[in-house]
């Protein structure tokens, strides 16, 4: 499965990978942490787990149960369980920029350890609770590829329940990881082809390689529109000085769509930085020529 | 009728004679001598009338034409819709000042569609200007023109300028009313593609249209002004047209391409879309001009039950 539209350049590779991973149960969830981990300590990384709805010790037995190498992992501490509560959500708001710095320090430090890299696997449920930053989630996800997977090997494996999908801000959240799509979740697959399946509905935000800034894929009119707006707000708190949106998969923007991005680029422009706008799709470009004043700051480029 | 151009525009009030003409000549004397009053008074003119008028105009302004606005009012006015936007533009970029209009949305040849939406703009031209200091004159060809065009000019013009007089109209009838009296049945096509949709249906909506359009004689250019003005239009059923629509496309006999957008919104505001929105404005009204600007004719009818929009783009 991969979310590239066919024949489009492949991402120039990075030392880490960020996937997603969905799960219908308990029970399913149980299968997929086993694998993960296994692969995780096959390959000599130091492996971190975030529990975020049942309790460490259960997680450490049915590992120690399921995965032979499990135990001794444990023992020697290449293999850890946490909750979200005593980790990254032990300080609220949730904050990406102390997210991507811990990421980064912990990384570092397990391979001055001597481990192949750091594979991170987390419970996501917590973000369709009122954990206050939850809201920054989506930017989260979208800023690791540039910030942390280019230069560090990162696995990042973000775990949501078919339940948190279909809400808000987990739905885009999940679509906003380039590989790890799961057949079963409609809200993740139906961005998955990029081709005739994208026609259903909605809008969906995908790292941009290379350069920093979103890929959107679908359309932004009145029924994305909130969505076009997380999106955005995420991609202005990229730490660049030029924000790319590129928009190859994008075959509509109407008038509503095309202000939010003129504002987006208003708001970049005050802090001395730009949007640039890729492969505006034609409505795009008929509304900027209807409103010119409103859309004096857009920059579109092919 | 120099005399009477150049003495009636008390300030802040607003204007709005019918002229009666019968001959090129006739037309060309009044026209003629209402922008040179209007260049006399140091106002803003703006001469907006069909192509064929412009050039019959042409040696009589060859003295001002530096200083008038000439436009063609079948491009402009393509869409009688958007005239009314066009001629408040014009008077926003002269704040202060008194602009002077010749406006003539109405022309032999016109189809009876687009003579009830420029009747209907002819009366709104009567709210959209009221206590704003402007003229707008607006000639009819009395001679080429049906007898029920010269009644309605009668009822949408508060004053009437024929053969040198310049009088009140006594059949002057209120906007409102006159635009009540525009909201016609309309004619039902033989056969039409149906689609309904509601929200989170927008995208499904636009892409079974497009397929649709694709089909048809119209360019790229004009597919895509088509899908633009039914995706502004399909949106504004969903925030203001109780949730849902139906929208409804077919080819009528001229080879123009219809699409009508059926919901159950209400035009609480009958000038709404008849003067350039900002972008970022969310009252409503941004997609209706928009609309107004894309398609050749717009046919509206608010009904007690909804709101109907017809869109027509020819090839």
């Amino acid at each position: 499965m991969t979310r590239r539209t066919q024949g489009q350049p492949q991402p120039p590779s990075r030392l880490g990978e960020h996937l997603c991973r969905t799960y219908a149960d308990d029970q399913e969830r149980a299968q997929q942490v086993s694998a993960l981990v296994r692969d995780g300590l096959a390959r000599g990384q130091r492996v971190l787990y975030y529990a975020d709805t049942q309790p460490t010790e259960r997680v450490a037995d049915q590992l120690r149960a399921e995965v032979a190498e499990a135990g001794a992992a444990l023992e020697r501490g290449q293999l850890s369980v946490e909750s979200t509560a005593d980790g990254f959500l032990r300080r609220l708001p949730f904050d990406p920029d102390l997210m991507i710095a811990r990421l980064r320090d912990s990384c570092q430090e397990a391979v001055s350890q001597g481990w192949a890299g750091l594979r991170v696997i987390g419970e996501m449920d917590w973000s369709t609770r009122q954990v206050p930053g939850a809201d920054r989630l989506l930017e989260y996800e979208l800023r690791l590829d540039a910030e942390v997977l280019e230069d560090l090997p990162v696995t990042g494996i973000c775990l949501y329940s078919h339940h948190a999908v279909t809400r808000a801000p987990a739905a885009l959240a999940a679509a906003a990881h380039l590989d790890g799509a799961d057949p079963a979740d409609s809200a993740v697959t139906r961005y998955a082809a990029g081709g005739t399946q994208r026609a259903r509905a909605g809008l969906a935000a995908l790292p941009l390689r290379p350069g920093s800034g979103v890929r959107l894929v679908g359309s932004a009119d009145l029924d994305s529109r909130t969505a076009l707006a997380a999106v955005l707000t995420a991609a202005t708190r990229m730490p660049a000085s030029v924000v790319d949106v590129d928009l190859r998969d994008v075959d509509y923007v109407d008038a509503a769509g095309t202000a939010v991005l003129a504002d987006t680029a208003a708001v970049l422009a005050g802090q001395g930085r730009r949007l640039v706008l890729h492969h505006a799709p034609p409505s795009l470009g008929r509304v900027a020529e209807m409103f010119p004043d409103e859309c004096r700051d857009l920059e579109m480029t092919a | 009728m120099t005399d009477t151009a150049s003495s009636l525009v008390p300030v802040g009030s607003f204007v709005h004679p019918a002229l009666f003409y019968r001959t090129t000549e006739e037309y060309v004397d009044a026209v003629g001598s209402f922008a040179h009053a209007a260049l006399a008074a140091g106002e803003p003119c703006l001469i907006a009338v069909p192509g064929t008028q412009l050039e019959a105009l042409r040696p009589a302004l060859a003295d001002a034409a530096d200083q008038v606005e000439l436009v063609d009012m079948t491009v402009l006015g393509r869409n009688p819709g958007r005239i009314l936007a066009a001629l408040q533009s014009f008077a926003d970029r002269h704040p202060g000042r008194a602009a002077r209009i010749v406006g003539e949305p109405i022309w032999a040849g016109r189809t009876h569609a687009e003579i009830l939406e420029a009747t209907r703009h002819e009366a709104l031209i009567n709210s959209a200007f009221a206590h704003r200091g402007a003229t707008i004159l607006c000639p009819y060809d009395v001679t080429s023109l049906p007898e029920s065009v010269v009644a309605d000019a009668r009822r949408t013009h508060p004053t009437i300028w024929d053969q040198g007089e310049d009088l009140a109209s006594p059949a002057y009838t209120d906007p409102a009313a006159v635009c009540a009296d525009c909201d016609l049945p309309l004619p039902e096509p033989a056969g039409a593609t149906v689609l309904v949709y509601a929200a989170g249906q927008l995208a499904q909506v636009r892409h079974q249209a497009e397929a649709w359009v694709r089909a048809t004689a119209l360019t790229p250019a004009r597919q895509g002004d088509l899908i633009l003005a039914i995706g502004e239009a399909t949106a504004n059923s969903l925030a203001h047209g109780g949730g849902s629509g139906t929208l409804r496309l077919w080819t009528a006999e001229n080879a123009a391409v219809v699409a009508e957008i059926r919901d159950g919104g209400h035009l609480h505001d009958p000038l709404a879309g008849r003067s350039r929105p900002h972008l970022a404005s969310t009252h409503g009204g941004r997609g209706l001009w928009m609309i107004h600007q894309l398609c050749d004719l717009v046919e509206i009818r608010a009904a007690a039950d909804g709101l109907t929009l017809r869109l027509h783009v020819t090839p």
